[in-house]
Formats: C-alpha cells, structure tokens, sequence
C-alpha cells in the first residue's frame, strides 16, 4: 500500500548565522587561556559586589519558609534585583563614577532617569529567570565556593545554598543595609511599590561601588574569596595576576590604562600614552605567561585578516553566485604579495619583496629594521621601531585597510614578527610555553604554527607566495571548514568546498580581539579596595594592594 | 501546500537508510543528518556521482572533516559515463518505507528550495 505523495516544497532550515570566531581562535583564550590566567574572574563578572548581594538573596530566600523549587526562588529573586537595579543607576555616591555594566541596566536606567516617585519592584528589568546571579555570577561563585549549586539530581540540593563562607558574606552584607528603610519595611513586600528616597538610602551603602570603602563589612571577606576561594592552584594564579595587575597600576599610576594600552604594556613594555612596565621579578613568570597570551591575539587577529580578506574577496567576485576555483584566489594572493606598498605606508624603505622572494627575506627584512640578530628580536622590537604588531594591527583599521596591497602583507609581516619573536627552539623550553601549546587539540596554538613555519625554513626554503597558500590551506580555509562543521546544525559557514573551489555566504564578518579580562581585572582590584582606577590617571595603590604586592598574598 | 521539513523526515522506526545524490556533502550528512536517525537505524548507505566523490575524498583525506566515512555510514560512488544525480532518500524497515526523490537536495548545509515528492509505503 503506498500513500499518495505530491511535490512540495523543502523548508529552507539552517539558514546562514552571523556567528563569531569563525577560525576557533578566540574559543582558545576565552576557554582555556584566561581561564587558566585569571580563574573565577571572567568578562561578565566585573563587579565583586554582586557576589556579596546574591549570596544575601540566595541566603534570605532560604532562611523564609517558601517552596524549594527554581520557579520560587526566581519569584523571590527578581523584584529584589530589579530595584537593587533600579539603585545603583540612581546611585549618586562619589565611587559611582565610572561604575558601569549593572545587570538590568539596560532598562533600569531609563526607569531610574525618570526620577519617577517610586518604583515597581515587578518591573521586567531582564528576560533571564535569574538575571545576572544566573546568567553571569552563579558559576563562578560556585567556582570560588561563595555556592553549593543545586539541581537536578546527581547534584545534592534541589536549589543553590550558600556555603558556610557564603553565609558570612551574606551576614555581612546583611550588616551593611539592615538598617535602612528598603530592608526593614519594603523588602518582604515585593508588590509594594518602593519610593525613590527609599532606593536612594539603601543604595547608598548597598551600591555595587560602596565596596571598596574600608568600612564595608563585607569587602575582606570577599577579598579573601578572591584570595583564596576554590581550588587551590586556581586560587594560586588567581593571586599572581592580581599580584601582576597590582604592579603594573602601581607602575602606571599617573597615567589612565584602558585595554588597548594594556595590550601594549603587555607586549613591548610600554604604550603610545607614554607609560612604562617592566615587571618584578616575583609576576615575572605571571607576566610573561600574559604576554603570550597577548602575542597570541596578534596572532590571532592577523589569521582572522587574512580569513576577512578571503570572504571579502569571494563577495567581490560573486562567489555566492557560483563556486570559484581556490586556484584563482591563490593567484589573487600573489598579485598582492608585494612589500613596498607596506613599507611605504610605515614610512620605510621599500624592500623590494614580491611573492617570489624567500620568506626568509621577508624574515630579514624585518629583523634589519630595528638592526638586530634574531635572538635579540624579541627584546629590541619595542614600540619605537619602524614595524610592530601594534602598528600593523592599528593599520588593519584605518582607511589603509581597504587597500588588499597593505592589508595583506600586513597580516603576513604580524605574523612574520609573531615568529621572528617566538620561533627559536631554546623559547619553547621555557616554563610560560604551555600558554603558547593551548589550543592544538583541533585549534591553532601558536606553538604550532612557530614550530611548522621554523620545520618549513629549516627543511625547504619557502617563498613568500608559497607561505602565503600554507596558511590559506591549512590555516584559513580548512581552519574555516572545521570550525563550521563543529557548529552544525548551526550554520556559520562563510564558504563551503565544492571539490577544488568555494562557494560563499554573503553575511557580515567582524574583525577585532577578543576581549582580554582587563576590565573585570581591573574593576575587581579597584572594587575591592585594592587601589585606584585603571582607567583614571591617578590610580595609587591602597594599604591593602602595596601589601599584596609586596607579599604576595594577605592574611 | 505545507513545506517539508526533510531532516525530520529521517525520523522513525527505520533500519535502513538509502540515500543518492550527486554532490555528497559527507560533513553536512555527518553533523546534522546522523543525528536525526535512529540508533536502530544501523544499514546506512550514501551513494554519489563518483568522480565527484574522488574529488571530495581527496579533500577530506586533508581535512579530517568526513571522519565516519565507512565506519558509522557507507559512502560509495557511482561510476557512469554521466553524471550520477539521482537523488532520492529511501527509508525502511521489515514493514514500512518512506521515499523521497527530488531534483536537488539533502547534502548540503546551503539548503535550495526544491520540489520534494514523499511517499510512505507498507506492506
């Protein structure tokens, strides 16, 4: 018996997705590298203070006789946040200068612009059940063991609880706000509309920014947690970077860090701003591991180029319409592979390199622009020489960067330094190279991609052209396809490989770093009362941070 | 007339899946088709132009990416002085059948709009 059939139509499914790091580059510092640098600290997480409030919720939610289920906990959960929301955009307190990224903010500061008479505890302020303890803290406050989370089984409690030291915290900042108007009469009455004065008051010592005075009783609590919570080697680096951060404000101070100029400090000990570090011996270990780290975002960025400019180019050349052979792009590269435009642009001598000149011309080329050998490359390869990664990254963004005869050679010199800098075989015996290896299960470490290029001049002697196709085989376009294909169903491909060409999707492709923590960092040590803020000039160490530095740890 | 959905189509109490097609996109069919059958579903067979298939084998011997080539799935061309395109995915256990023939579909993660004809067969 066969059911009657008609033609149909197929539904269009897995359109085409913007997504993002579509070579797997980022996922490697995001997921492994900061992770390992900066453990329980991550991008979302600026604030310490929220671990102090959530922990307090999560604490009076279970000292009330209420059901135990997520759906009761988030009832009584988000009125409460919503107008600690609410607060700290109204907060008006000297610290709340520069405080931003408040959960919720995005509708609460309008509401709180409004200087309304009171204020709707039931406000939808987030989408998320439970809004920034659920989206960004609860992780790592259960990391740094401020939590138990709860759960579905294996887990042991159906709900998070507050862990012995969490219930200090909570205490603590208990402490802080139970004197004022909010906590005694509005806080068990979330249907009650709460007046602005009210808010006001409790903001006032509840405010994210109230932390880093001396008199908050929760702030060395917290500090310890950051000190010492979780893991014991987790909390050991956690310590050094606070340790190399601390030094590096103590060294800076006078001048506002942002993370541009940070990434800078990082690399060549210096920034375009005019400040200088050089680290101490005890975070020398720490900082050259970070400087890896900031190596590789180079590396990095200059790949994603080198991908951007083949998307760019498949586009140009309707390659959404019909598939091109990869042959023809291969020729296209060629036909930029020229070094003189570059150099012009830098305000160099043209070296006279085309595509069929050795790499390793290229290689000399620019170890003689700051005229040394290459041991010494690294060391002498500072902010004021001719060619950097700095400079060549702040190229890709001006108008240069439509121009594919400078933006290309560009993102081939960056790479170039990475390994004029790091391929020698003595650096891989270093103990910092393992941030270097992150990143070679099924990614692209920046240890292998020194250690093929030093294989390939070592054993042939490769042209600029023939480097150029190796990294556009296996390290752009393969890269591409088995990053894509990990994704599916979700579909981010930006071209696919019909037999030897390609075929590609029309869609937007950005180009940038990826975030390096320096904000949360930064704002943590800041927060905690450890010293000023980076971002401002005057940023001085406080008693606590000279003793963490000093030391190492506080007690 | 309502669309087709043709991955749900793989659902089912199947035991054998036949599919041909002409360009066989092995990583597409691995990462998102695989998944739609069911673990019964144990004889899987992919047949494609053959040419074609020499040329794309020769790619992922580079890249890795068809990794359950013959091992979860057979994957075989057809050698013809012309192009095999046939396309048609066949669906079937002891008592029932699901058939679908088309002028262009399945492999692929670029979906076309195409004219699908399904059929459900029993004994």
């Amino acid at each position: 018996m066969i059911a009657p059939a008609h033609p149909q139509w197929i539904t269009r499914m897995y359109p085409g997705k913007v997504g993002r790091d579509h070579l797997g580059l980022g996922s490697v510092s995001s997921d492994q590298i900061l992770p390992t640098l900066s453990p329980g600290i991550n991008m979302l997480t600026i604030h310490p203070r929220y671990f102090s409030f959530y922990v307090f919720l999560l604490d009076e939610y279970w000292r009330r006789d209420l059901p135990r289920s997520a759906e009761a906990f988030s009832r009584f959960y988000r009125p409460r946040e919503c107008i600690f929301s609410i607060g700290a955009s109204l907060c008006e307190r000297p610290e709340h200068d520069r405080v931003t990224t408040i959960v919720g903010a995005q509708k609460t500061e309008g509401l709180a612009r409004r200087a309304l008479p009171a204020y709707d505890p039931g406000f939808n302020y987030i989408k998320s059940d439970l809004g920034g303890y659920g989206l960004y803290y609860r992780s790592v406050m259960a990391e740094l063991e401020v939590i138990y989370p709860g759960g579905p089984k294996p887990l042991p409690y159906p709900l998070d609880v507050p862990s012995k030291h969490g219930k200090t915290i909570a205490a603590a900042f208990r402490r802080a706000i139970q004197h004022t108007r909010y906590y005694r009469d509005y806080f068990d009455h979330p249907d009650q509309p709460v007046p602005r004065e009210v808010v006001q008051e409790y903001i006032h010592t509840a405010c994210l920014c109230q932390l880093q005075r001396e008199d908050a009783p929760d702030r060395k609590l917290l500090l310890d947690t950051f000190l010492h919570g979780g893991d014991a080697r987790a909390a050991a680096a956690r310590r050094e970077t606070l340790r190399l951060f601390l030094d590096l404000t103590a060294q800076t101070d006078g001048s506002a860090v942002d993370q541009n100029a940070f990434r800078q400090l990082l690399l060549f000990g210096a920034e375009m701003g005019g400040a200088t570090y050089t680290p101490q011996e005890p975070v020398a270990l720490t900082y050259r591991r970070w400087r890896l780290y900031q190596a590789r975002e180079y590396y990095a960025f200059a790949l994603n180029g080198l991908w951007w400019h083949l998307c760019d180019w498949g586009i140009a050349e309707q390659g959404d319409l019909r598939p091109l052979p990869i042959e023809a792009f291969h020729e296209h590269i060629r036909g930029l592979l020229t070094f003189d435009p570059l150099a012009h642009q830098l305000g160099m001598a043209a070296p006279g390199l085309g595509p069929n000149a050795s790499f390793a011309r290229l290689l000399s080329w620019l170890r003689s622009t700051v005229g040394v050998d290459e041991p010494d490359f690294d060391a002498l390869c500072l902010l004021d020489a001719p060619i950097h990664e700095h400079r060549l990254y702040t190229l890709a963004y001006d108008e240069a960067s439509n121009d594919p005869q400078i933006f290309v050679p560009a993102m081939l010199a960056l790479l170039a330094l990475t390994y004029l800098r790091f391929g020698l075989p003595a650096r891989w015996l270093e103990p910092d190279w393992p941030i270097a290896q992150m990143g070679a299960d099924g990614r692209l470490s920046l240890d292998g991609f020194v250690k093929s290029l030093h294989h390939r001049l070592t054993r042939q002697a490769p042209t600029i052209a023939d480097v150029a196709r190796w990294l556009y085989d296996e390290y752009i376009i393969q890269q591409h396809l088995t990053v894509a294909t990990s994704k599916l169903p979700e579909n981010t491909f930006r071209f696919q490989r019909e037999g030897h060409r390609l075929r590609f999707v029309n869609l937007y492709n950005s180009l940038q770093f990826n975030d390096s923590r320096f904000d949360a960092l930064s704002t943590t040590l800041h927060e905690l009362g450890l010293c000023g803020d980076l971002q401002i000039a005057s940023h001085p160490l406080t008693t606590d941070g000279a003793q963490l530095l000093a030391t190492g740890d506080l007690p | 007339m309502s669309e087709v959905q043709l991955p749900n189509q793989l659902n089912g109490p199947w035991d054998h899946l036949l599919i041909l097609t002409y360009g066989m996109d092995l990583p597409f069919f691995e990462y998102a088709l695989l998944r739609e059958l069911p673990a019964r579903c144990r004889n899987r067979i992919v047949l494609g132009d053959g040419a074609h298939l020499l040329e794309i084998s020769e790619a992922h011997a580079r890249d890795g990416l068809a990794r359950a080539m013959n091992h979860r799935y057979v994957a075989e061309g057809i050698f013809s002085p012309q192009a095999a395109h046939a396309k048609l995915i066949m669906l079937t256990n002891p008592t029932q059948g699901r058939r679908a023939n088309a002028s262009y579909f399945a492999c692929s993660a670029v979906f076309c709009w195409v004219t699908v004809n399904c059929s459900t067969f029993a004994r």
